[in-house]
């Protein structure tokens, strides 16, 4: 046996900080975790076909970026406010933060101009901000993204962009699980310390093209054997229930009061 | 009961909030470590319950108006801790939201309407009820309870007001804040409060407790069914029915602007003339460019909606905290 095999060899590996790889780990967990939990929240109180819900959706925030008075503002933050009350806690939570964040940034920005006197825009301009950034989350995270995608072609959003839609959330998840495992090979292969991180970061990214031009290639292939040329079929009719006749009501009652305030005023 | 803002000496104020901080914080300890977690979206509910009973005004002997507040019924069916931290927030929302109440007085709004009002309701309703075996008994523990509570709290806004002239004096003898004593402030305020808003909120009281009892007894006693269903449609009901509280024309006791307090006394406070003005985004619960009856349910439908939501938050972090 040779002499050095049988020596205590007393290495210990330097001490170095993987915080890189710990937050693009994280936040890509995050985006996939979310990307998979979305819309797997319990249908039960949101059982509203999305095809109505992104229509009014829409419809709102068209709306609300038009308001000049706060009273149709303010009918439709009641109107996202009950939304918001019926969210199940988690989507609540996320919902909350997102929009809070947004409307503290708006009330930041526009607050110069309470200085010089303008009282309008500084409760107007968050307001608004507030209501279209909680209806969407609200959509997105009570909805599935297929069921979206879904309730935009029923709208006559052309083939091409549902498709292209479509391929981009599919490929967000799918090439996000990929870097996933790369940059986990890459902490576990990691020892000591590590002189060449944007050595080894701008490798994963270019695994990463390689990888999604692979795959792109791929799908075409699949949607060629599959004879699909990027059209879809028509869904089936609409499946009106008690739900979405209370909840187009309540949305033409709020537009409704929304359209006799701005045309009184 | 809303006590306004510059009703109260800054003195006084500071005092009240001492008194209600801790309060607010043993409640929030309380409910955290003794309410169960099925039970605690139930608090947001009985906040929004709260909130939506105090925008029923009614008009009291004396031409002024006062509201139940639903306390004591939050205390019976969640314990007085909960119904501490539900009033509370409902009372925040209505002093920055809807300029009901004062923000340097919401010390002492809380200290009255959900302090004392829910734990001596509560301390009244165990004594008369005893073992709870008897229900015309129970039933007359609720009424005495609920009436008891209502107006000690109305006592205790009543002795803050009355102190202010006694203890806050202008250069020329005339008292800063409030200016009635409290020969006038407690008469003034216990008379109407126990003629009629005592009687409301026993009455209402006694009757969501029936309600209640019928529809979903599992929220009083444990192993019985449950009906969450039956309290959301209270909800909806108490909101629908909030326009009658426009129907009470005059101002509350004590919660009169500078002009009116003008009128009233013959001259203005100096206090009251040049204090502290929080301008809510929605006065009164009413909102420019809306008529006032739409308005009010708006702002009903708005205040009891953002009460849940707040409530489900601090839920949703007494969780976090568990697990």
């Amino acid at each position: 046996m040779p002499e050095w095999l049988s020596k205590p060899e007393g290495y210990a590996a330097a001490r170095d900080r993987d915080t890189f790889i710990d937050r693009s780990v994280l936040a890509l967990l995050s985006l996939i975790s979310r990307l998979r939990t979305a819309g797997a929240e319990p249908a039960g109180r949101f059982a509203v076909d999305p095809f109505f819900r992104v229509a009014a959706t829409l419809l709102l925030v068209v709306a609300v970026s038009l308001a000049r008075e706060f009273a149709s503002v303010y009918v439709t933050l009641t109107f996202v406010t009950v939304q918001l009350a019926a969210l199940p806690s988690r989507a609540l939570r996320g919902t909350l933060k997102f929009t809070l964040i947004t409307t503290a940034f708006t009330f930041i920005v526009v607050l110069p101009s309470a200085f010089l006197g303008n009282r309008y825009s500084i409760t107007m301009l968050p307001a608004k901000v507030f209501v279209s950034v909680a209806a969407v989350n609200i959509l997105s995270r009570t909805a599935r993204w297929d069921a979206l995608t879904g309730a935009l072609g029923r709208l006559r959003v052309p083939d091409i962009f549902v498709f292209l839609l479509d391929i981009t959330v599919k490929y967000i998840f799918m090439l996000g699980e990929f870097v996933l495992q790369s940059l986990q090979a890459l902490g576990l292969r990691s020892v000591g310390r590590n002189d060449r991180r944007y050595g080894s970061l701008s490798g994963v990214a270019g695994v990463l093209f390689l990888k999604s031009r692979q795959m792109a290639e791929e799908t075409h292939w699949a949607m060629e054997c599959r004879g699909f040329a990027g059209k879809y079929p028509r869904p089936a009719r609409l499946r009106v229930g008690a739900a979405d006749i209370l909840y187009c009501a309540v949305s033409l009652a709020v537009l409704a009061a929304f359209v006799w305030i701005e045309v009184r005023a | 009961m809303h006590i306004p803002e510059n009703y109260l000496s800054p003195a006084t104020c500071a005092v009240m909030a001492a008194a209600a901080v801790p309060v607010i914080a043993v409640a929030v300890k309380k409910v955290r470590s003794e309410v169960t977690r099925a039970k605690l979206p139930m608090l947001g509910v009985g906040a929004a319950f709260s909130f939506l009973l105090m925008m029923l005004n009614l008009p009291l002997p004396g031409g002024t108006t006062g509201h139940a507040v639903g306390g004591t019924l939050i205390a019976i069916l969640l314990g007085p801790w909960s119904a501490a931290l539900s009033v509370s927030t409902a009372l925040i929302i209505q002093a920055f939201l809807f300029g009901d109440g004062g923000i340097l007085s919401l010390g002492a709004n809380i200290f009255n309407i959900a302090f004392i009002l829910p734990f001596v309701g509560y301390a009244v309703y165990k004594l008369i009820s005893g073992d709870g075996k008897s229900k015309g008994r129970e039933y007359a523990a609720v009424a005495v309870g609920s009436w008891f509570g209502l107006n000690a709290a109305a006592l205790f806004t009543a002795v803050e007001f009355g102190l202010q002239p006694l203890l806050f004096k202008g250069a020329d003898g005339l008292p800063l804040y409030c200016p009635y004593p409290l020969s006038v402030a407690i008469p003034a305020m216990m008379i109407p409060h126990m003629l009629v808003a005592g009687v409301a909120e026993a009455l209402f009281t006694v009757l969501i407790v029936a309600y209640i009892r019928k529809v979903s007894p599992g929220d009083i006693y444990e192993g019985e069914r449950k009906r969450p269903k039956g309290l959301y449609a209270l909800v909806v009901a108490l909101i629908a029915a909030v326009p009658l509280g426009l129907l009470a024309a005059g101002t509350a006791w004590g919660e009169w602007g500078a002009e009116e307090i003008g009128e009233l006394a013959g001259y203005v406070p100096a206090g009251l003339a040049g204090g502290f003005e929080f301008s809510a985004i929605m006065p009164d619960y009413t909102i420019s460019g809306l008529p006032e009856i739409p308005g009010y349910i708006l702002s009903a439908i708005f205040g009891a909606a953002i009460t849940i939501v707040l409530f489900r938050l601090i839920a949703g972090l007494a969780k976090e905290k568990k697990s």
